[in-house]
């Protein structure tokens, strides 16, 4: 089974209009402005700051909403991190970037006329009964922001062979334009009903690719990329695991199903605590197989990964020296029956201390 | 702005050709120009200089000097309420100073024209927003128009002409009555890095002085002698280049980008100090992952703002020593406060997309504590989300035993103390004692095997304040969480926990059906403690049936 996406908790109202009423879904494509739905909480601020200081209102409005770019194919939004988002290495954690990357891929999908409900699904498909659900999952992180630093994220949507669809997203630094990640991730459709996946029919294609290049961007454009390597089961002993990890109130969605960022929570309990003092995480990637409700208890196992496959992610970046990267697999599973919850890959790099 | 602003300095520089040119012709009605430069002794805003030749009519070209006068005119409006701004809490000044970052010269000369645009400060402040790049035009204008005469007049070097002026200011702002502000005067003598900026009016007097002095130097020792001087055209010259470098040098600190990122993260995210320092304002707008079951804000997330705008006041205060939690006097003596007890009110949930805005000061505790108070308003209607006030005490990170206050601490920490509860005496009548009440029904419900998460930890590997939260409400029935929602929350935090712990959360729920309204509110406590049995924290809540309509309180924004 795979994951829905959802937004992380949110959950239908008995009247499903009556949260939306904030909100104004523009038509799709039209929008300019990303955060159209944000007009009514935020249009007060831009005027307030058109008041406070001339040359300035333009920044703030550009930093608090974020907005389609011009051939209203991608869309850009900036986000400041904060304090609580910030780990033991003083910059931000892998899960504050996952959320943010939700959260730019959610506003995306507002903004060009998306449900609002957390699917993000378009007419055709609230019709069909048919709704998106995660496939994998590939972050890269070069540089973690710190506490204070602005990150800007643009996202894209575009057709990944006959079932699916990717979304690719691309973090920069705001202050000096340097890239600072890169994500991918893969979705395919599935009936609501049936739980099955279902292909992307015409209709739907046309609604839901016409907001997206037609010529292939990749995030990752480099051959033999990470987020393209198959990540195999392992039968072995795990060297590191983390038992009986339970799922709190606030890691579930509007369906009682833990929420995907929860996941890549998990796969780091297991890491031993000497990687996590002296190494940074640099790529992960997970395959979503089944979802995890609320009373389910998780185990989550690592492996050590050797061999030839050490710093293959083929970045175009400059990887680090082979000797500074630890790789690993990871495996989620329910503690009762051991069915396979998730599979990963981790890569760290060695903290420069 | 900038090619708009070339154009119209383009446009102005026919005005200082047009003044000397006329200003040459005048002096030869010399008694006239003696008369209007005494008028001109009496009046208080410089742009009312020209006015006084007006209507004068004997002066032969006074229809050059009437064009002048004429923009000045249109100025005068604006020019009353500039002054009626600066009797205001002057917080456009703290705002970029108590950052530190911002140029002061920069600041001058932009908050010059921002002045009068206070943020918040001056009702009809939107038409000076419109009114900028006219402002600083014409402020070029007056420049031109006060060195010109005074290149005319003096008969020395203009730049000696203004530190007289800059030095007898205060002299000639007595005689003259006029009402400037010294903080502006001095701003300007800050900024004073050419002639130019000096004249730059933050208020008018500034301006008047600068003529005013020549004017007096002129007309005090030998009254009748200048009009015997012709114009001395080498200084005219030497003007009209002092005209443009100043005016270029004013015009590239006016281009300011801020290239550096934390002036963007000022900007945007960091929120100011206000009211003369001892507040601490910024917004947030509501992420999507922040929202909880029922599309409204999770009350971690608000407890989450709190921590980050009581971060970023210590921060903007320049108070941030190592780590999170100390100054650096105190990081010096291995001190970090620890927070005792915390306390909050919830009116209502903000929604995602609302943007809220949070208000943070500090105070004293006793004597040995330090309370930290927040208030947070929805940024579009005004309307009170959540009041909160929490208690601190100091700690030595060695000895891990409290410790009092050293007097170098309380030095840098006092003079931020702004002694205003944010949660008054009445609000805290919600909260009856539990014996008190007469309870239908008690419940109790457990929650255990809670771990931390990697995520969960701050920067010393300890559990980050809000998580308790979290963990507090794990326990509780989700049937009320599904139909209530959480009114008002104290935490007594007893101790802390790292990444090893293994807790557990107890709830026991008091069913109140005798509550006036008929409504059914519930008492919770709550507690949060290791599996080996130390208490981590203690709590009482207080549960409201969703859809309660909230008490309409407003708190007037400071800045009003």
């Amino acid at each position: 089974m795979l994951r829905c996406h959802t937004l992380p908790q949110c959950r239908l109202l008995a009247q499903p209009g009556a949260g939306m009423l904030r909100r104004r879904v523009a038509p799709g494509g039209t929008a300019r402005w990303g955060a159209a739905a944000r007009v009514s909480g935020v249009e007060a601020s831009p005027a307030r700051a058109a008041v406070e200081g001339g040359e300035r209102t333009s920044m703030a409005e550009r930093l608090r909403l974020g907005s389609l770019l011009e051939d209203g194919l991608s869309y850009k939004e900036s986000f400041i991190v904060r304090c609580y988002e910030v780990g033991i290495n003083k910059t931000a954690t892998v899960e504050t970037i996952a959320n943010l990357l939700q959260e730019v891929g959610c506003n995306h999908a507002q903004s060009v006329g998306f449900s609002t409900d957390g699917f993000a699904t378009t007419t055709t498909m609230r019709e069909l009964g048919l709704i998106w659900v995660t496939n994998r999952m590939h972050i890269e992180i070069y540089k973690y922001p710190a506490w204070g630093d602005v990150v800007e994220i643009e996202t894209w949507c575009q057709e990944d062979g006959r079932i699916g669809t990717r979304r690719d997203w691309i973090l920069k630094d705001l202050a000096n334009g340097e890239v600072i990640g890169r994500a991918t991730s893969k979705w395919v459709m599935m009936n609501q009903n049936t739980r099955r996946l279902q292909r992307v029919s015409d209709e739907v294609r046309d609604e839901v690719f016409v907001h997206c290049p037609k010529a292939p961007r990749l995030a990752f454009p480099e051959e033999n990329n990470g987020s393209l390597k198959k990540i195999p089961i392992r039968t072995d002993p795990a060297e590191h695991s983390r038992l009986g990890l339970v799922p709190r109130r606030a890691d579930l969605d509007m369906n009682q199903h833990v929420n995907n960022v929860t996941y890549i929570g998990w796969v780091l309990e297991s890491i031993p605590q000497d990687i996590i003092d002296s190494h940074e995480l640099q790529t992960i990637t997970l395959d979503y197989r089944r979802e995890c409700q609320h009373d389910d208890i998780v185990d989550s196992l690592t492996y050590i990964e050797e061999g030839e496959e050490k710093c293959t992610n083929g970045s175009a970046f400059a990887a680090p020296h082979p000797e500074e990267q630890r790789q690993f697999l990871h495996c989620l599973r329910f503690s009762g029956n051991g069915h396979e919850i998730n599979r990963g890959r981790t890569v760290w790099r060695k903290l420069a201390r | 702005m900038d090619a708009s602003f070339c154009s119209r300095y383009l446009s102005w520089l026919q005005v200082p050709l047009k003044v000397l040119v006329y200003c040459t012709a005048a002096a030869a009605t010399s008694s006239e120009i003696r008369r209007s430069l005494c008028i001109y002794d009496e009046l208080v805003p410089v742009n009312h200089f020209l006015l006084a030749v007006l209507p004068s009519p004997t002066v032969p070209s006074s229809s050059g000097l009437c064009y002048f006068a004429r923009r000045k005119a249109s100025r005068t409006g604006p020019a009353a309420q500039r002054a009626a701004s600066q009797t205001s809490p002057s917080s456009s000044l703290p705002a970029p100073g108590a950052n530190g970052r911002v140029v002061s010269a920069g600041a001058a000369a932009a908050a010059a024209a921002e002045a009068a645009g206070a943020p918040g400060i001056v009702a009809g402040c939107h038409r000076r927003k419109v009114g900028i790049s006219d402002s600083r035009a014409s402020e070029f204008g007056e420049m031109t128009a006060s060195i010109a005469a005074s290149a005319f007049f003096s008969g020395s070097p203009a730049p000696v002409a203004s530190k007289n002026a800059l030095g007898e200011r205060p002299d000639s702002l007595d005689l003259r009555g006029i009402a400037a502000k010294p903080a502006s005067s001095s701003a300007a003598v800050r900024a004073g890095k050419t002639r130019v900026h000096a004249a730059v009016p933050k208020v008018n007097g500034g301006k008047s002085a600068v003529a005013d002095v020549e004017h007096e130097t002129m007309s005090s020792p030998a009254p009748r002698t200048f009009y015997n001087q012709l114009p001395d055209w080498s200084m005219l010259l030497a003007a009209i280049t002092t005209i443009f470098l100043a005016a270029e040098k004013q015009w590239t600190l006016l281009d300011w980008k801020p290239k550096r990122p934390d002036m963007l993260a000022d900007t945007f995210g960091f929120g100011r100090i206000i009211h003369d320092g001892l507040l601490f304002r910024q917004n947030f707008s509501i992420r999507s992952y922040e929202i909880g079951a029922d599309r409204t804000a999770s009350i971690e997330t608000l407890m989450n703002h709190l921590q980050e705008t009581a971060l970023n006041h210590v921060k903007s205060a320049g108070l941030l020593g190592d780590g999170f939690g100390s100054t650096p006097e105190m990081s010096k003596r291995d001190l970090f406060w620890v927070v005792s007890q915390m306390q909050a009110i919830v009116e209502r949930y903000p929604c995602w997309g609302d943007t809220v805005e949070v208000e943070t000061w500090v105070g004293a505790h006793g004597k040995n504590g330090m309370r930290r108070d927040w208030y947070i308003r929805d940024s579009v209607t005004g309307h009170t989300i959540l009041k909160a006030t929490s208690k601190w005490v100091m700690m030595n990170k060695l000895t891990r035993r409290l410790a009092r206050i050293p007097d170098e601490v309380r030095t840098e920490i006092e003079p931020y103390f702004f002694e205003h509860a944010s949660i008054a005496d009445e609000d805290n009548r919600e909260l009856p004692k539990l014996t008190d009440l007469k309870s239908a029904t008690v419940a109790k419900y457990v929650r255990t095997g809670l771990t931390p998460r990697w995520a969960d930890l701050d920067i010393n590997q300890h559990v980050n304040n809000v998580k308790y939260i979290g963990w507090i409400l794990e326990s509780a029935p989700i049937s009320i969480l599904e139909k209530h929602e959480l009114a008002s929350i104290v935490l007594d935090y007893k101790r802390e926990c790292g990444r090893d712990s293994v807790l557990q959360s107890h709830t026991t729920v008091y069913t109140d059906c005798n509550s006036g309204s008929g409504e059914t509110t519930l008492h919770c406590e709550h507690l949060l403690s290791l599996e080996s049995g130390p208490t981590i924290v203690k709590a009482r809540t207080m549960w409201r049936p969703k859809g309660t309509k909230p008490q309409e309180t407003m708190v007037p924004s400071s800045s009003s």
